[in-house]
């Protein structure tokens, strides 16, 4: 249906395009395709090895499954402080994964565990990491033409997991800095580990070097504090209205701390 | 009493949650068309040249104005005549009103707007107060000159000098202003709307188009919260509004976008104080200096008499006998400050609030023990020489907030918790403030009320007044004071829609004064009617008794109250004796005065009292502060409705928090960066801590049953009290508010 | 321009709409619905709550389009046959009403979850509502109201 049209953007909730939409943002714009017809992209699944969301499931939806709580908490906690009760019922996994904005508050916990992106054009299918489908402030892979199909997420086991984030009041707030984190490990000592950190930089940033620093070691409080100052160096937090470059660096390390106490006494 | 004194339910409920209530937004007209503006997207900048062809272009656009088009005056009528309604030569700041559009539909006029081309020579702003200073832009100053100030200084055994900050504060009414205008066929400009203050929209509208105040209508729709925020600027959206429909001669909605509100409507102006204070050992003042700027933006407004009661209220409610005060509004290429919820006195309130935590710290005595040293009490005079002789709360309000706290206690039970707990610390804090109800001397010529009463056959009754309801609850405060003066329930009071042409000219909803003042004016208008009743009262009592007892729906005498007539059986027997059942009322408050030169007199005819304790948790981790506690004690005479001052209190303390915590407006080169709800950040539900209302009630002989006024003061206290609560919890001294995580991290880095 | 159909309060329409509108445009200015409010059209205030298909969503954040074959209740709804839903006699009573421009959202929120949830905590309520700003009350009657309403279901 989409090869004929032209200048047209496909919506998923609504809750960031349809704002766009009204405040001319989008000029270009001529034609909307809605994909809310598409009930079979609502839902969440899995088998023994992974969890299938659907690109049009809502952040509600996500919030209150069994399954997500049960395998992927650090998913469910960032749902769960999405906007308010009303933009969760309508704002969808899929638009804040395309919407690709460093402040996404699903995509840190998305990294962490791992999520694989199904993309589809209506014939062809693509699975990709998260990492690779995102390239940028607010880009990703997909063509025009394509959209989300789903979200695979690999189910792990004994792993910890850990999502905090931080706004200028208690609720309804955009993120200042946020943490996600998921580790596992053996025998006292750090077998794998991802961290993924929000509003710190143009994307959301896999905290790649302190997971160098951190894999194989023992988490006593000096590894701690130098894994913090690691992830200080690693993330590229800027100045805006919502907070100062400075109070992003402390607070994310903050967050990694209580992350990695927590992970130590887990 | 019957009514004075009991929570009745609220006479605008049930429009309110069945949303027929019709605010700005829901009126329409047929064939009305809508108007937007087009504002200066600089902070400073000449305007060249204005191409509005192709905008005129557009489908369905029907007219596109400037300052040409104004068969009036483009001055917004107030307290200086500096405001244009269109800018002319430059626009002083970003969001300045340039050109107006009106369309068939909102999309034609986004379009349009769009298409406006405006060339513009950007020209170097003033945007600070401090470069504003530099430059000596003041827009007025004044002065108060007590005492012998270098005599205090050298009496006191202390002196601190410190300098404090405040910032903008956006009212965020949920309700953004509106207007929907209509030259009607009479030759009239009728304009519905969203506002505190109709008489000055009624100016304004006149003035815009040049027309006599005779054929301006100004109605007040439901007006969806206030605060002073649709005090002064509703004029100017009025303005453009009548501007497009008398030139396109259809009706013409202006609803502002909250983005536009954010911007170019007024807000709390941004303060900065310098503040010198003398004591003894003991604690007792001996000198205050203070040197207050408030940012006024670019035009004057309200400034001169915003700062006019910061001024009268900077010492706080102490006793000071060395004082001297300058106080400066200053001009800046920003948006024009105006009225909010204690005007002019959050700002300088915050200062002497915490001087005298500091001043308590550095004498090692209770921050309670210090203003009880301190507090005015009956027969104490105020900073500018004011004996107060009655309705003097001060002291109980502290007392009952230290009570009802439990103050001492948790003093020290916080101090060993926070022993023991080194990720949260808590702490508490109280401030005790006054506030002068009404215009005070400073807005004398506006000090009148006026009232309509009339009593229909059935008994039941219509009040008009002029002033507003905008959420505070006016309505049903103001039926319950006719109720009682008839001695009939509040059911049979309906208040009219506020019409200029219809109720005499009452000053403006502000300045916590339309209890105190519309409610005399009612009493005013009670009292003559019922002396017009009395006879006929007595010829079908039989009685001879002067003073007849109106309670309960009934008329009957003290000394015999079974023998009685009912209020609807009265009217009924008045009306058939063609006793006149209609009446103006009209009040004007005791004197105030002002000596210009020395600052001194009786600046306002009575004060309210409110203290304020705070107890918030500080996360040592995060800086975040949590309200946990909040208690609020305030005398306002007398609370005519119980439950409307506990709603009043509860709202204006969360307001007040947000002031405290997390409101702030952010500007790059005069441009600002936060304009929605998701940048200028307000309390949310799980913001909100509990909140425990005290009401005082020390009488004033002057007011309606003893009411002075308080719906300001709720806010006023709150900054303080948290700010000292923060210092308890942390031993941080915040200068600047609000104390956001960042703010409060580099402070305690800063002071170690 | 695109066709719809939508149930508002019980009542079947068939609309010819712009793909543009949004569904709270279209309840004001299609149906008349004005109870529904504007306060911010960024879904960053709640006025503008309305229930549709037993979930409260932001109109102004959806198209109207997206609700073709839906549901939706509005505050018009709730008084029926002169008599008062629970949650309105609350906010009455309890006084969880001031400027009323919040009100109507405000009260659809907590009617979405009282549907769902006969007897919420307090937590629960806090969460139903933390999307709805209201500017005058401090919360707490209107807390207390919900509370009240949900006793009386």
């Amino acid at each position: 249906m989409t090869k004929k049209l032209k200048n047209f953007c496909f919506l998923a909730g609504g809750t960031d395009l349809v704002v766009q939409l009204k405040e001319n943002k989008l000029p270009q714009i001529k034609n909307i395709v809605d994909l809310s017809a598409l009930t079979q992209l609502r839902g969440i699944k899995e088998d023994k090895k992974n969890a299938y969301i659907g690109a049009l499931t809502k952040i509600s939806d996500i919030q209150n499954s069994d399954i997500i709580k049960k395998y992927f908490p650090a998913l469910a906690a960032a749902a769960c402080c999405l906007g308010s009760k009303q933009i969760r019922n309508l704002a969808t996994i899929g638009g804040n994964l395309v919407n690709a904005s460093p402040i996404g508050d699903t995509l840190p916990s998305l990294f962490v565990y791992g999520a694989k992106i199904v993309t589809t054009n209506g014939k062809n299918k693509k699975i990709i990491p998260i990492e690779k489908f995102i390239t940028g402030y607010r880009k990703t892979v997909l063509k025009q033409g394509e959209i989300v199909k789903e979200i695979i997420l690999p189910k792990t086991m004994n792993y910890f997991s850990f999502f905090k984030k931080a706004g200028q009041r208690k609720a309804v707030v955009m993120s200042k800095a946020s943490i996600a984190l998921n580790g596992l490990k053996i025998s006292g000592k750090i077998k794998d580990i991802k961290i993924a950190a929000g509003s710190v930089g143009p994307r959301v940033l896999r905290a790649k070097k302190t997971e160098n620093f951190l894999r194989g070691k023992i988490l006593q409080n000096e590894t701690i504090i130098n894994a913090v100052n690691i992830l200080a160096r690693e993330i590229t937090p800027i100045t805006d209205v919502r907070s100062t470059a400075e109070y992003r660096t402390h607070i994310s390390g903050e967050f990694l701390k209580e992350a990695l106490c927590e992970f130590a006494k887990h | 009493m019957n009514s004075v004194g009991q929570s009745v339910i609220r006479k605008d409920a049930y429009e309110k949650i069945t949303g027929k209530a019709k605010f700005a937004a829901d009126y329409n007209f047929s064939g009305q068309l809508y108007g937007k503006v087009i504002t200066s997207p600089h902070a400073y900048a000449k305007i060249k040249t204005i191409d509005m062809k192709s905008a005129l272009g557009t489908p369905g656009v029907k007219a596109v104005l400037t300052h040409k088009d104004i068969p009036g005056k483009n001055i917004v009528p107030l307290v200086f005549p500096d405001m244009p309604f269109l800018a002319q030569e430059d626009a002083k700041f970003f969001g300045e009103a340039i050109a107006l559009i009106a369309a068939e539909t909102p999309d034609a006029a986004n379009e349009a707007a769009r298409k406006i081309k405006i060339d513009y020579k950007i020209l170097k702003p003033v945007l600070t107060i401090k470069e504003s200073i530099k430059q000596n832009k003041i827009i007025k100053d004044y002065k108060i000159i007590k005492g012998d100030i270098k005599k205090g200084f050298r009496e006191a055994d202390y002196v601190i000098e410190n300098e404090y900050h405040t910032p903008y504060q956006e009212h965020a009414y949920l309700e953004t202003n509106g207007m929907v205008a209509e030259l009607t066929d009479n030759g009239t400009m009728t304009v519905f709307g969203s506002m505190q203050c109709p008489f000055y929209v009624h100016d304004a509208v006149a003035q815009i188009l040049g027309f006599p105040q005779n054929k301006v209508q100004i109605i007040q729709a439901t007006t969806g919260g206030g605060f002073g925020g649709k005090e002064d600027v509703p004029s100017l959206y009025a303005g453009w509004a009548s501007l497009l429909s008398y030139h396109t001669k259809r009706p013409v909605k202006l609803i502002l976008s909250r983005e536009e509100d954010l911007i170019f409507s007024s807000k709390r102006h941004p303060g900065y104080i310098k503040y010198k204070t003398g004591f003894k050992k003991d604690g007792t003042l001996t000198a205050v200096e203070v040197d207050y700027y408030l940012n006024g933006g670019a035009y004057a407004t309200l400034s001169p008499i915003v700062m006019w009661r910061g001024l009268i209220h900077s010492v706080g409610p102490y006793k000071c006998d060395n004082v001297r005060v300058k106080a400066a509004a200053m001009m800046t290429n920003l948006v024009p400050c105006g009225a909010f919820r204690g005007f002019g006195t959050p700002q300088v309130l915050f200062a002497h609030e915490g001087q005298m935590d500091i001043i308590a710290d550095k004498l090692g005595l209770d921050p309670a023990e210090l203003r009880r040293k301190n507090i005015l009490r009956p027969g104490d005079a105020t900073s500018t020489n004011q004996l107060l002789t009655e309705s003097v709360g001060m002291e109980s309000t502290l007392e009952a907030a230290l009570k009802e706290s439990g103050w001492s206690v948790k003093k020290e039970q916080y101090k060993k918790e926070n022993k023991e707990n080194d990720a949260v610390k808590k702490g508490i804090g109280v401030s005790t403030v006054f506030y002068g109800v009404g215009l005070g001397a400073g807005g004398k010529r506006l000090a009148r009320a006026g009232t309509f009463v009339q009593i229909f056959k059935d008994g039941s009754v219509v009040v008009s007044v002029g002033t507003t309801e905008m959420g505070q609850g006016m309505i049903t405060v103001l039926s319950q004071i006719t109720a009682e003066a008839f001695g009939i329930n509040c059911e049979n009071i309906k208040l009219s829609k506020v019409d200029t042409t219809r109720v005499p000219d009452s000053g403006p909803t502000v300045a916590s004064r339309a209890t105190f003042m519309s409610g005399n004016s009612i009493l005013d208008a009670c009292a003559k009617i019922k002396e017009r009743m009395t006879p006929v009262a007595q010829k079908m009592l039989k009685t001879s008794d002067l003073k007849l007892t109106w309670k309960n729906n009934f008329i009957f005498t003290e000394s015999n109250p079974e023998n009685k007539i009912s209020f609807s059986d009265l009217v009924k027997e008045c009306w058939e004796q063609r006793v006149h059942l209609t009446q103006q009322g009209w009040y004007m408050p005791p004197d105030t005065t002002f000596d210009p030169e020395t600052g001194l007199g009786n600046a306002y005819f009575t004060y309210s009292y409110a203290t304020n304790i705070a107890e918030v948790e500080v996360n040592t981790k995060t800086f975040e502060v949590k309200i946990i506690n909040h208690t609020a004690a305030h005398d306002m005479g007398r609370a005519i409705n119980p439950a409307l001052t506990q709603g009043q209190i509860q709202g204006g303390v969360l307001q007040g928090i947000g002031y405290a915590l997390t409101e702030e407006i952010l500007h790059k080169d005069g441009i600002m960066l936060n304009p929605n709800f998701s940048t200028y950040i307000i309390p949310t539900i799980h913001d909100a801590p509990p909140i425990h209302p005290i009401i005082i009630e020390e009488n004033y002989s002057h007011g309606p049953f003893g009411a002075k006024g308080f719906g300001e003061l709720p806010l006023m206290g709150v900054a303080p009290a948290v700010t000292n609560a923060v210092f308890d919890a942390t031993g941080v001294r915040m200068f600047e508010i609000p104390i956001t995580p960042e703010r409060l991290m580099k402070e305690r880095q800063g002071q170690g | 321009m695109t066709e719809i159909t939508i149930i508002v309060n019980n009542k079947k329409h068939t609309l010819t709409i712009p793909g543009s509108m949004t569904l709270l445009e279209l309840l004001r200015e299609k149906l008349s619905l004005t109870g529904t409010k504007e306060g911010c059209s960024k879904g960053e205030c709640g006025a503008c709550t309305v229930i549709v298909n037993g979930d409260a969503v932001n109109s102004c954040l959806m198209l109207a389009a997206q609700a073709d074959g839906a549901e939706i209740e509005t505050i018009e709804a709730l008084e029926k046959n002169g008599r008062l839903h629970p949650l309105q006699e609350a906010f009455i009573n309890e006084g969880a009403v001031q400027c009323g421009f919040c009100t109507p959202g405000m009260i659809m929120s907590a009617k979405a979850l009282l549907d769902k949830k006969s007897n919420p905590t307090d937590n629960e309520i806090k969460t139903a509502l933390e999307g709805n700003l209201c500017r005058c009350t401090g919360y707490a009657k209107i807390i207390s109201a919900v509370k009240s309403a949900a006793k009386q279901k």
